[in-house]
């Protein structure tokens, strides 16, 4: 188990260096010059000569494979540079906006595992039943709403008319209500879904018929049978839902004002700071590679038929 | 058959409840954890925090610096640090005499050095001068008890107002390191600045503040870029007011005016939304194409229907409050003349900031311009681009039209014509030159009627020329809890935060 643990970390390496050349080329080919943004920011007159001296400066003459080598270098070593807005250090940037981006994005994660698994096995009970079918329609609803009308609706509904939750800001419980709501609801109706029809699959098969033949109670056959054999698929989405999540953060930490990474990444785009963009780029990269990680091995020690060979 | 009907009753149950929460009532306002009366939330749409590399650190809509100067409601200038100034020498010194009493941040009083010191960045620093205010200045010093003395290479006639607010914001000179980047801050202003976390920046009341006691021990803006969350946000009760240039669109003011608990004000302040062109390109490199899309665009009718009493249909390059100033040299309305030939292959892009969408309806006035142009049988389509593609665009000719806001921060059309020869250069292409001659002379000239007639020449030059067209003067609206006493915002939308006070019998109503 640690050797396959080893190997799919070493295998997260390549994958990693890959995004990371891929950021680092989307934003050489931006339509504008770091050494021009800086000597603007500086109050000097980006004449041809300043632009050289500053491209010289910043190592841009070099070719571009040089320029990736340093910059790599110098992200391995934890400096992502410095936010042209702010002066502060990226690192520090996006270590002080992280924990509320964690924060909502656990929260709303802990809400579509408990509300998915409770929905997915009351409406598996029984198949056509009416928690069934309300299921799917919600299901149909939750897939077709866009986040950011959600929010709206919620927020009109729970904050303005009702005043039972803040509008926006990060504070107490209150405040994580309507954007972890907003962010799980139509996760959480698919993978209820998904759990759903995996376990009505699992439960036609012969093992839970002989089980029910031997008077193993409902419960019994529903939990401990069923659903270990259904969660597999159920598991693997879940890792890719946390992606999910954390790229739907952005809008809706932008329409609650959480003051997350998210919304750091609006502002930086909004403002063309550029090493905070990619500071943002590759750190959820790294973050989304991280949880598929441990998605793989957490899906190994459900299931230890499955071979490191065959992932 | 049951089981339809449960599903029948749970879906009429789940509907009710939502066209109950839908229905156009107001209930109470909510019961939200409040701070008491002591805290006061103002919620803006833009970001306040200028950083360390910046003129000054915070905006001054925060009320923490202070600078020698500012302006009234003609956009005058007015005594604020200073409490007087004295011209001499045909404009080229002038003198200021310091205002008595200003302690700073940190305790410390106002003194003569710390203008200096301050005045000495902006002159080394030109990136905090943008302006060039100080690109004339000689060399300043102390004079007399309280005086500070700039003398200038060239007469600077209309200086006062050319230094109020942001020209000479004061600071103490510990704030800075030897770049002029700020280190800390230390103001002077009623309210000092303690934090920005999580897009809220938060200030204290300066006890000993020269005008008197603050009335709020603490303020707090929050930045919130969504313009609907802002205004929910005031509705729900979790902020006091909505004060800024932009904070409120203008289709949300119907919705507004339904809210209990809640007042509504206006502001004509001195802003000005211009529709550039680039004069350079197809195809409004043609004059006739230019006169034609200035002369049968109906601004009227644009401001009438998606502006409402948010705007006043412009009909000169700067806003009506600057009377010294004022030209009618844009007609307004139709003039009936007939769409000129275009090359019709050629689509036309009305380029947009991204960041001004949730601050004024701009996309709503580019649908309009687009339909007028698709009338005329020309095809156009409306770019949307951050706030770094959208200079990198102006810049480098990237657009044919675009939108653009301009305040005259200084009162002076001096302001006005340096903004129009660096937003583009696109604009004026090879009549920069001329402008440039004419705008120089006129900033040195001392006789003010002389002064005026080159500006009205000048106007009338921007105008025939055709290089941009004034769509609108902007009218501000604000929203505050009718708790709240005394909010208001000056011509150039800075919340006067020393009037205002809190009905705490109303308070969390």
């Amino acid at each position: 188990m640690v050797s396959y643990m080893i190997k799919r970390f070493l295998f997260l390496i390549p994958l990693w260096l890959g995004i990371s050349f891929v950021v680092f080329i989307f934003l050489q080919m931006a339509p504008s010059d770091p050494a021009e943004i800086l000597l603007r920011k500086e109050g000097i007159d980006p004449t041809p000569e300043a632009l050289v001296a500053k491209q010289k400066e910043l190592g841009l003459h070099e070719s571009p494979l040089l320029q990736y080598g340093r910059w790599l270098v110098r992200v391995i070593r934890f400096d992502l540079g410095t936010s042209y807005r702010t002066g502060e250090a990226v690192t520090k940037e996006l270590s002080d906006r992280l924990p509320a981006t964690l924060e909502l994005t656990l929260i709303s994660f802990m809400l579509i595992v408990l509300f998915a698994l409770a929905a997915g096995l009351m409406t598996s009970l029984k198949s056509h039943g009416v928690l069934d079918r309300i299921g799917l329609i919600l299901t149909i609803a939750g897939t077709s709403i866009p986040s950011f009308w959600l929010g709206l609706l919620l927020i009109y509904l729970f904050s303005v008319k009702w005043g039972w939750f803040p509008v926006m800001g990060r504070g107490n419980l209150f405040h994580l209500v309507l954007p972890a709501l907003t962010l799980s609801f139509g996760i959480t109706l698919v993978q209820a879904r998904l759990l759903r029809t995996s376990l009505q699959e699992i439960l036609n098969q012969n093992f839970i018929t002989v089980a029910m033949a031997k008077g193993v109670s409902r419960s019994r056959i529903l939990l401990i049978h069923a659903l270990p054999n259904a969660l597999l698929p159920f598991l693997t989405t879940l890792g890719m839902t946390l992606g999910r999540l954390l790229a739907g953060a952005v809008i809706v930490e932008t329409l609650f004002s959480w003051p997350g990474i998210g919304r750091l990444a609006v502002e930086a785009i909004l403002q063309r700071d550029y090493p905070v963009i990619q500071g943002y780029i590759l750190f959820t990269a790294f973050l989304f590679l991280l949880i598929n990680l441990c998605v793989d091995i957490g899906y190994r020690l459900l299931d230890p038929r499955i071979e490191s060979g065959s992932m | 058959m049951i089981g339809q009907l449960k599903i029948a009753l749970l879906i009429f149950l789940v509907l009710a409840v939502f066209v109950h929460g839908c229905k156009d009532t107001q209930t109470s306002p909510p019961h939200l954890p409040q701070e008491g009366a002591s805290v006061l939330r103002i919620a803006v749409g833009r970001d306040l925090y200028d950083g360390p590399d910046s003129r000054s650190f915070i905006h001054g809509n925060l009320n923490a610096w202070e600078s020698l100067t500012y302006l009234n409601e003609k956009l005058q200038p007015k005594e604020w640090l200073a409490e007087s100034w004295q011209m001499s020498e045909g404009g080229r010194k002038w003198v200021f005499q310091l205002r008595g009493g200003v302690v700073l941040h940190d305790g410390t009083s106002l003194t003569q050095e710390m203008v200096v010191a301050n005045i000495l960045r902006y002159k080394k620093h030109p990136k905090y001068d943008p302006y060039g205010l100080y690109r004339d200045l000689l060399s300043i010093q102390p004079l007399g008890k309280r005086g500070v003395a700039f003398f200038l290479e060239q007469p600077f006639p209309h200086f006062p107002a050319a230094i109020n607010y942001f020209g000479s914001a004061l600071f103490h000179p510990e704030c800075f390191n030897t770049n002029g980047q700020f280190i800390k801050f230390i103001g002077s202003g009623p309210y000092r600045f303690e934090t920005n976390k999580n897009g809220i920046i938060r200030l204290h009341a300066h006890a000993v503040y020269w005008q008197g006691s603050p009335p709020f021990k603490t303020i707090e803006f929050w930045y919130i870029p969504d313009a609907v969350t802002r205004l929910n946000a005031l509705k729900a009760g979790q902020v006091d007011a909505i004060a800024d240039v932009g904070g409120i669109l203008p289709h949300q003011l119907t919705e507004l005016s339904q809210s209990k608990h809640l007042l509504i004000k206006r502001t004509t302040v001195a802003t000005t939304h211009f529709l550039l062109f680039n004069t350079q390109r197809l195809p409004f490199n043609d004059l006739s194409h230019r006169t034609w899309l200035s002369t049968t665009l109906d601004r009227f009718r644009m401001t009438r229907y998606i502006l409402g009493e948010a705007g006043i249909p412009a009909d000169s390059l700067w806003t009506p409050l600057a009377t010294d100033w004022y030209e009618r040299v844009f007609p307004q309305g139709p003039s009936g003349s007939t769409p000129t030939q275009f090359q019709r292959e050629i689509p036309v892009s009305i380029l947009l900031h991204g960041g001004t969408l949730q601050r004024w309806p701009y996309k709503d006035i580019a649908e309009m311009i687009h339909s007028h142009l698709n009338q005329a049988g020309l095809k156009a389509i409306i770019r949307i681009e951050e706030a770094g593609s959208f200079k990198e665009s102006l810049k480098r000719g990237n657009f044919n039209l675009a939108l653009h806001p301009f305040t005259l921060m200084t009162g002076d059309p001096d302001i006005f014509f340096t903004w129009l020869m660096t937003v583009s250069p696109l604009i004026l292409g090879a009549e920069s030159k001329t402008m440039e001659s004419w705008v120089a002379k006129a900033r040195y000239e001392m006789n003010r009627e002389e002064r005026r007639r080159i500006y009205a020449s000048l106007q009338k030059w921007v105008a025939e020329k055709r290089l941009l067209l004034p769509l609108y003067h902007d009218v501000v609206f604000y929203a505050h809890k009718e708790s709240l006493h005394g909010l208001s915002l000056d011509p150039i939308f800075r919340p006067n935060l020393m009037a205002v006070s809190m009905n705490k019998n109303l308070h969390g109503q």
